[in-house]
């Protein structure tokens, strides 16, 4: 009778749903903060419209076809192209070179990468009014110091020649703890063998470093010039708070313009959808292209 | 004797009770009233202790709540998309034509209350009616102001009571002022403060956007030499290294490092808190004439409102415009005195306080023969968009950029028409 009774009990615990039920809050909300967000922003692409549905008219393709005769679209793609082509690989070599240096678990080591990954949690708008001051044509020191070893006065906000590379060095200082922190973890993991055996054959330090130590992360690697890679095509936080895409729209990003479009001024809900998706399919060509390189390289390894 | 004793105690004591009763006179169904604006700024402290007081003080068992956001534009946006709203807001005079069919005509608040049509300046409300319903309530009017430093302009040579009569004159004086040494420019203007550049281009080249014969808008840009005059002026300013390529110029005046600059008449209450010696007057005026575009902003009452919702907010605002016996200062008065807003109610011109200010005199505009249009006719809603998507890119074309004026305006045109053709739409 009590075999029967605990049968029962466990007839509603299933072990076959319990997996289901642990993830259904996550599901739950990406459906409701991803998944439904995306396929709205499908349908509102479609649809001349302003903040809200009231006046929405059907444009069909009209949005998509709009934003390809649109300098200010395509100016800030190749922002954000150049943007990837300078923030990642100087982000992932300033990680790589700080992982390699802060690998080994000492205190001063400790220090450093608490130290290096303080800007991470810092809120980019802090962060980005902090550069502003420090970098202030008038009242910046960095500018008063430069000025007063003869350097000159030297506009680093408001310059379009160089403000570009300001930003992306702001993002770098911000960002570049997280990716040191991921591949620490990827070096330490290396076994301490191969570089016993390193030592005996008489390899240096560096050579170790480029022949054991990098082709044994190359699965993190991979993961963080990917992840990265997404993440700077779709920066917008640092341009927001620091130049607000400019000046003359030379830091004006692919998110922060479509920003504009959908909450600025303009207020075209349906385009800024239809160039979400414009980016959407170009993070997702590159993404693929990069997966299968990925899986070509380990492969061949 | 007996009885009458007894009868007269008992009327006394019928008397005591209802003399409470009588003393408070009529009695008030409590009422609250939702009260949006983006007046987050540093004078949306003063509108928060007014409104207090109002509270506090009211006969009426009004209590206003007030939501001050720097996203009022979009949040009042969704709420009436949503067909749902707060029954009293402050937003811009075009807000009669952003939102026609959501706003309540106004014009009864002159039989209901004590307040009186003739007391507000006649051009303001204009601009805030259509076919004579006033749909907003002047609440504040501001145009863009000259600044001037005295103590540079003393340091430099220059007659601290004289500023520049003109641009070219503003052009010589900054370049007396400027002292690259000590990090001190003769000119402030910022190249991304549109609305202010664009109150100086519309004293050179007249309205941006105006009515054609057919009564159609139309923008004015093709060609138009006073915006070319501008472009030119304030690139020579930047090259010259006379006024900084900065965003922020009024944080400089503000530290003593610009010697003239234009804002708005917010900006007066900051400098007096830090004690600048310095001056503030009309902005020159020049090819376009008697221009002084200023903007008006004003209450507003919605459609969601009932009848004694909207009694309430008729008390609300007469209590702001003429005060009452627990108020020193009106509101409106107050506004112009602590936040430094020239007045656009006679009772407050006239007021010996307001006259006793050599500031607030120095920006009221006395002349009856000048050009108030902000940009555009007051018709045209669309004044938000002409400035992020045609004037501030011209600014950035010409003058960080160094593209030809003539050829920019060419695209002005096209963009400005684009922006009348889609509000046709």
């Amino acid at each position: 009778m009590v075999q029967a009774a605990g049968r029962r009990k466990s007839k509603g615990l299933k072990p076959r749903w319990a997996p289901y039920l642990f993830i259904a809050p996550v599901i739950v909300l990406m459906l409701v903060f991803n998944i439904v967000p995306l396929l709205m922003c499908f349908g509102i692409s479609t649809l001349d419209m302003g903040m809200t549905f009231n006046n929405a008219t059907f444009a069909g393709l009209a949005n998509f076809r709009e934003a390809l005769g649109d300098w200010r679209f395509w100016n800030s793609l190749v922002v954000t192209l150049k943007w990837t082509a300078v923030e990642v690989p100087l982000q992932l070599i300033t990680a790589i070179a700080m992982a390699g240096l802060l690998r080994r678990n000492t205190r001063p080591n400790q220090l450093f990468r608490a130290i290096y990954f303080m800007p991470v949690i810092c809120s980019a708008t802090a962060t980005g009014i902090m550069w502003k001051l420090i970098l202030h044509s008038n009242v910046g020191y960095i500018p008063y110091i430069m000025k007063l070893m003869g350097l000159g006065k030297v506009n680093f906000m408001n310059n379009p020649g160089i403000t570009f590379y300001v930003i992306v060095f702001m993002s770098v200082w911000k960002t570049f703890g997280v990716s040191m922190t991921i591949l620490i973890g990827a070096m330490q993991n290396v076994s301490a063998d191969l570089y016993e055996a390193a030592d005996l054959d008489g390899c240096g330090k560096l050579r170790q470093f480029f022949q054991i130590t990098l082709p044994c992360i190359r699965p993190t690697l991979w993961f963080l010039i990917m992840t990265r890679i997404i993440g700077s095509f779709q920066v917008f936080d640092i341009v927001y708070t620091t130049t607000g895409g400019g000046p003359n729209y030379t830091t004006e990003t692919l998110v922060s313009y479509i920003y504009s479009r959908g909450f600025g001024d303009v207020n075209r809900m349906g385009y800024a959808s239809s160039l979400s998706i414009w980016l959407l399919a170009l993070i997702l060509f590159i993404t693929v292209i990069m997966y299968s390189f990925m899986l070509k390289q380990e492969k061949e390894g | 004797m007996k009885k009458l004793l007894s009868t007269l105690v008992a009327i006394a004591m019928l008397a005591s009770m209802m003399l409470p009763v009588a003393a408070l006179g009529e009695t008030y169904e409590p009422i609250t009233i939702q009260f949006w604006n983006g007046w987050s700024g540093s004078d949306g402290d003063v509108l928060i202790e007014m409104v207090d007081r109002f509270n506090e003080t009211n006969p009426y068992n009004i209590t206003i709540e007030m939501d001050i956001n720097s996203e009022f534009l979009n949040k009042i946006a969704a709420e009436f998309a949503a067909d749902s709203g707060p029954q009293l807001i402050l937003g811009a005079n075009n807000f009669k034509d952003l939102y026609v069919g959501y706003l309540l005509p106004l014009n009864e608040i002159f039989e209901k209350t004590a307040l009186k049509q003739e007391d507000f300046i006649a051009g303001y409300v204009d601009s805030c009616s259509t076919d004579g319903e006033i749909f907003v309530l002047p609440f504040q009017v501001t145009a863009r102001y000259m600044y001037w430093n005295k103590d540079l302009f003393a340091a430099a040579g220059l007659d601290p009571d004289v500023p520049p009569a003109s641009y070219a004159e503003w052009s010589e004086m900054a370049a007396k002022i400027t002292n690259e040494d000590a990090n001190v420019y003769g000119s402030g203007l910022s190249y991304t403060a549109t609305v202010t550049n664009a109150a100086i281009m519309q004293r050179m080249g007249g309205n941006f956007v105006d009515y054609d014969e057919n009564g159609e808008f139309v923008p004015l840009f093709e060609g138009n030499e006073g915006f070319v005059k501008f472009g030119n002026w304030m690139k020579d300013l930047i090259d010259s290294g006379n006024n900084p390529m900065e965003t922020d110029t009024t944080s400089m005046f503000k530290a003593g490092q610009i010697g003239i600059m234009a804002d708005g008449a917010w900006t007066n209450s900051a400098l007096q808190e830090i004690g600048l010696n310095y001056g503030v007057g009309l902005l020159p005026y020049d090819d376009a004439g008697k221009v002084l575009p200023t903007s008006v902003s004003g209450f507003a009452i919605t459609k969601y409102t009932t009848e004694a919702e909207v009694m309430a907010c008729y008390r609300f605002l007469e209590w702001w415009y003429n005060g009452d016996e627990n108020t020193d200062v009106s509101g409106a008065l107050r506004w112009s005195l602590d936040c430094g807003y020239p007045a656009y109610y006679l009772p407050v011109v006239n007021d010996p306080r307001y006259q006793a200010s050599e500031l607030l005199a120095s920006m009221t505009n006395t002349d009856n023969e000048v050009d108030t249009t902000f940009w555009a006719p007051s018709a045209f809603a669309q004044t938000f968009t002409l400035s992020s998507e045609v004037i501030q890119p011209f600014i950035d074309k010409v003058v960080i950029s160094g593209e030809d004026p003539l050829s920019v305006l060419s695209e002005c045109q096209s963009s400005a028409q684009a922006i009348i053709d889609a509000a046709k739409k």
